[in-house]
């Protein structure tokens, strides 16, 4: 019985010795070294496609107008005298005065994302725009870069007298570039 | 009678004996580990998303825009597109291992080895840092284990080799990016017990 018990106890300190070597926390230490190069990408899109939307256009030339066939009602009483059948109303003269220039604003029509940069400058160069484009502008034309994207702008403005727009379509190129410092 | 005693108390001290050299056998099959630096140096193309390797890159978007001026405005959106073809995520693959793990039969290791994965950095856990300023966050942390294993299938050589997942997106800086990796080895769960000593 004596011989029984001391076995039962040996056996017990034996298996607890077991367990406690085996249920040590411990781990392993490493040092992560990643390199990152100098990195500056330009997103722009290369070919867009724009329509005015419904009255949009025809709003430009007379701001009366909320559609691009419209009437435009000259309240005014006119009076005229009759001589050989006939009579000048001058109307010309009542004609409200046309818009002649439109802005336009492609916004968040390019993106930039860098590495290693404090700052990008951009600029946009025309490249062979027709020439009712002018005073392209481009937005922000500075800022401070990093992987999330910063978007931007590009504007222009449209003379709506020139013949450019005689065949409903027109043409504006332009050159987009970001430099990183 | 004293003589008769005297024989259990000898039979206990050789089973005694016997016991502690079982259990010192056990306590001496040490499973050994080690650690290498993880170093890996991410290429302008995996950072960018495009092929080549110049440092200055215009990436073009060639599907047509489309889109209809209202108020003298039209918004493309280009963020959207951007996000489609820049995850802004890189993947770091270690060269050589990173942790290794020896092991014997009499330490019962047949199952599979997994870490536990702890990063820490100048700007707090899960991140590597080449400031204050700038880091990486750490998103996923793959491991590809070697085993060498007996005849009987017992583990006598674990080697892991480390994949991590970046997000580059709160990073501003070039250069290094540096943080301290805690790697803690278990059979088959992390809730199992530390195998290294």
């Amino acid at each position: 019985m004596n011989f029984l018990k001391k076995s039962v106890l040996v056996a017990g300190l034996a298996a607890g010795f077991i367990t406690a070597t085996s249920s040590q926390a411990a781990s392993l230490d490493v040092d992560v070294d990643v390199t990152i190069p100098d990195v500056l990408i330009l997103y722009a899109y290369t070919d867009i496609d724009l329509d005015f939307a419904a009255g949009e256009f025809a709003a430009l030339l007379d701001s009366n107008c909320t559609s691009e066939d419209c009437s435009s009602a000259i309240t005014a009483a006119q009076s005229g005298s009759i001589a050989s059948g006939a009579v000048d109303l001058g109307i010309s003269a009542d004609v409200p005065a046309a818009g002649t220039t439109a802005s336009i604003n492609i916004q968040n029509s390019w993106a930039v994302r860098a590495l290693g940069y404090g700052t990008f400058n951009a600029s946009v160069a025309d490249n062979g725009s027709e020439s009712a484009v002018s005073n392209l502008d481009i937005s922000p034309a500075s800022g401070t870069p990093s992987m999330a994207a910063t978007t931007g702008d590009v504007s222009f403005d449209v003379d709506l007298t020139s013949s450019d727009l005689d065949d409903g379509l027109l043409e504006a190129n332009y050159t987009i570039t970001v430099t990183g410092s | 009678m004293i003589s008769l005693r005297k024989k259990p108390s000898l039979m206990c001290s050789a089973f005694f004996v016997g016991m502690i050299f079982i259990a010192s056998q056990q306590a001496s099959a040490k499973i050994r580990c080690k650690a290498n630096d993880f170093s890996d140096t991410v290429t302008r193309s995996e950072v960018s998303g495009i092929a080549g390797g110049a440092s200055d890159n215009s990436f073009a978007l060639n599907s047509v825009e489309r889109g209809v001026i209202v108020a003298s405005k039209v918004d493309l959106d280009i963020q959207f597109d951007v996000d489609s073809v820049a995850s802004g995520t890189v993947i770091a693959e270690s060269v050589d291992w990173v942790w290794e793990m020896k092991a014997t039969k009499k330490d019962d290791l047949r199952g599979a080895i997994v870490g536990d994965y702890q990063f820490n950095s100048v700007n707090g856990p899960m991140k590597i840092c080449s400031s204050s300023n700038s880091c990486m966050d750490v998103v996923n942390v793959d491991t590809n284990v070697s085993y060498k294993r007996n005849g009987q299938g017992y583990i006598t050589r674990a080697r892991g080799y480390v994949v991590l997942t970046l997000d580059l997106s709160s990073a501003s800086e070039s250069g290094d990016y540096q943080a301290n990796l805690t790697v803690t080895l278990h059979e088959n769960n992390t809730s199992n017990p530390s195998l290294c000593p």
